[in-house]
């Protein structure tokens, strides 16, 4: 006997689509904020070490270069986690239609 | 917006400076009555830039002839010298792909 | 440009001191010759530094060193007892060059010692100018 084709279910998500989008797109910006927020101090102590070392108020070379270092790697993890978000939510997005 | 290279480009600017200074100094350790010198930087603003000013050091006599160079502090002054002009190339190398992943990131 | 000039600054410390180098092996080769063309003993040779300008925007600038002159080292010729000698005088004594060997030894290993430092220099403007063209890559 072939059964019957059992009714399909309603994807749980599109149910809680009003609330579940602006829960959703609140948490990428405060990921997405967070991160830019990280990458911009390490940008800025790499700056100020930086401009320090070229006016002489600082001759360590190793900390000036792990620090500029360290914002080159911020701002590269960053894309990395940002380019992620964003094509997820664009995934996301597509979804919902 | 490139008030951080231009600042790295002035530091460099007088570390040649002062390698153009030290060679001379070398080049003159048999001379007689040669008077080594020196470069003393300084910090000005508007534009924040580095600057570099030659001073001769008569004060002191280290031979007979009047010479006063001290070829191993020279050799010392060298290294240094080199040392700091290669890390400012590295960090405006650095500042620059800063820069352009912002720009290309944002 | 600082760098360029730094490089023609100890090429031209290099050729001072390769010269002065010359002239010692040629006091040490002739620590006894008692007879010249000119007559009597050969004298010691000293090299004479002085510094180089060039004219700039700024003046003159340092540029370097060269040897402008041979002289002569007026110290007098040491007196040997040597009577079998063809120049000794009727007292039996020779007239030896104004030439210590041991000196000379001492200023070779100093005029050697300056000649690496100016190649020292060569090579850490070399080392200067390839970091600089690694900006941006």
């Amino acid at each position: 006997m072939i059964n019957p084709i059992s009714p399909i279910n309603p994807i749980s998500q599109g149910s809680s689509t009003a609330s579940g989008e602006s829960k959703g797109s609140a948490d990428f910006k405060k990921i997405l904020g967070n991160a830019i927020d990280k990458v911009n101090s390490t940008v800025e102590n790499a700056e100020q070490a930086t401009q320090d070392f070229a006016t002489g108020k600082t001759t360590d070379i190793s900390s000036v270069l792990v620090t500029a270092e360290k914002a080159d790697i911020a701002l590269q993890l960053t894309t990395e986690i940002t380019n992620k978000i964003i094509s997820s939510y664009q995934d996301i997005m597509r979804m919902q239609i | 917006m490139f008030q951080g290279i231009d600042l790295l480009q002035s530091a460099m600017g007088v570390s040649s400076l002062t390698n153009q200074v030290i060679a001379n100094n070398i080049a003159n350790a048999d001379t007689p009555n040669f008077k080594a010198s020196y470069v003393a930087a300084q910090v000005q603003s508007n534009p924040e830039r580095v600057e570099g000013q030659v001073i001769t050091d008569t004060s002191t006599s280290i031979s007979n002839d009047g010479n006063n160079v001290d070829i191993n502090q020279q050799m010392a002054l060298l290294a240094e010298n080199t040392i700091k002009y290669e890390t400012l190339t590295l960090l405006t190398s650095m500042s620059f792909k800063r820069y352009s992943d912002v720009l290309t990131n944002v | 440009m600082s760098l360029f000039t730094a490089l023609n600054i100890s090429s031209s410390g290099m050729t001072a001191e390769q010269l002065r180098v010359d002239i010692i092996s040629n006091n040490i080769a002739n620590a006894n010759t008692t007879e010249t063309p000119n007559g009597g003993p050969y004298r010691k040779e000293i090299p004479i530094f002085a510094e180089q300008f060039r004219n700039s925007n700024d003046g003159a600038t340092p540029y370097g060193v060269a040897v402008v002159k041979i002289a002569q080292d007026q110290s007098p010729f040491v007196e040997e007892y040597d009577p079998s000698n063809p120049n000794a005088n009727s007292k039996g004594y020779v007239q030896m060059p104004n030439v210590n060997v041991l000196r000379e030894m001492v200023d070779m290993i100093d005029a050697q010692r300056n000649y690496e430092a100016n190649a020292a220099v060569i090579s850490d403007v070399k080392t200067m100018a390839d970091a600089a063209l690694q900006i941006g890559k």
